[in-house]
């Protein structure tokens, strides 16, 4: 008698196995690795189901038994890399803040210094007057009638809308 | 000429599927430009952590080598000419798999795998056989070919 192998499970089986590569292929990816979690799951569930309808059928197991390692072996390579970032992020968050004061401090600290000779430097030189005082003197009318003058070539230029 | 429902074996439903997934990545790389922005994909290293990773520039340049501009392409990524490698080899590789079971399976009936269970050494058993050697060598192939391209991205982690 020729007995008939069912085939129940394979087209979830072969889902599984695409969505597992995918998943698989995408967490090798350090860019994109921790996304591999949502084509892996449902690669999981996929396998999980097909295995089960066909051990209930008696059906062929061999491309679901891979689906399920594909797809096993991608989600754990994907929780990894989204591990790896979540306490990475973790630890910067709370390294972060007292990173900054601490380095806030010390960069506090050594321009405190670096201002304090400069003043004590300051304070011992002795300095020769070489400029004339006469090229110092500012003349503040002459200055505003010329301002006054700018502004009126302005008004003048400006277009008349 | 057979309808795409029988072409039901196992293996050929997963050479369609996994061809139409790199010619998907192939039209990706296609539509979007180096130069442009607004690629859709953002790297979750740089957004959590703030720093670049190795596969960081991958789809500028598959986007180059889409192009042919293959130093540019090396330019964005180092390793990006040899993971587009990988993914047009793996066109090449279902379509030549996908053609040898369509021959093996349309010369003995449809679905090659899996065979009635307790029958003798007939023509369709043969060609399960047939199409198993097919698959088992295409999957030592294919992951040898993976790990050759994607062994610096390997080696990160």
């Amino acid at each position: 008698m020729e007995g008939k192998k069912s085939y129940a499970g394979q087209g979830l089986g072969v889902a599984g196995f695409v969505l597992g590569l995918i998943a698989l292929i995408i967490s090798f990816i350090p860019c994109l690795g921790m996304y591999a979690l949502v084509p892996g799951i449902i690669a999981l569930i996929f396998s999980t189901i097909a295995i089960s309808q066909a051990t209930r059928a008696n059906a062929s197991k061999g491309l679901i038994i891979a689906a399920l390692i594909i797809s096993i072996l991608g989600t754990s390579i994907a929780a990894w890399q989204f591990s790896i970032i979540r306490h990475s992020r973790r630890g910067l968050d709370r390294i972060g803040p007292r990173f900054h004061e601490q380095f806030e401090d010390d960069l506090g600290d050594e321009i405190r210094e670096k201002i304090r000779r400069a003043i004590e430097g300051y304070e011992d030189t002795e300095f020769t007057d070489t400029v004339p005082d006469d090229t110092l003197e500012l003349d503040v009318d002459d200055m505003l009638k010329q301002l006054e003058k700018l502004e009126e070539e302005k008004k003048k230029n400006e277009p008349v809308r | 000429m057979r309808r795409f429902s029988e072409l039901s074996s196992p293996y050929q439903m997963i050479n369609i599927l996994t061809g139409l997934l790199v010619i998907f990545i192939l039209a990706y790389s296609a539509v979007y430009s180096a130069t442009g922005s607004g690629y859709p994909a953002e790297c979750t290293h740089v957004r959590y952590l703030g720093e670049e990773c190795p596969a960081c520039g991958l789809s500028q340049s598959f986007s180059e080598m889409i192009r042919g501009r293959f130093s540019s392409a090396a330019g964005y990524n180092r390793n990006g000419p040899l993971i587009f490698a990988f993914f047009a080899s793996q066109l090449i590789l279902r379509a030549f798999a996908g053609f040898l079971v369509y021959r093996i399976e349309g010369r003995n009936g449809a679905r090659g795998i899996p065979v009635p269970a307790a029958s003798g050494g007939g023509e369709p058993e043969k060609a399960a056989l047939k199409i198993r050697r097919v698959a088992a060598t295409d999957a030592v192939v294919s992951i040898l070919l993976f790990i050759i391209c994607f062994r610096h991205l390997l080696v990160f982690w």
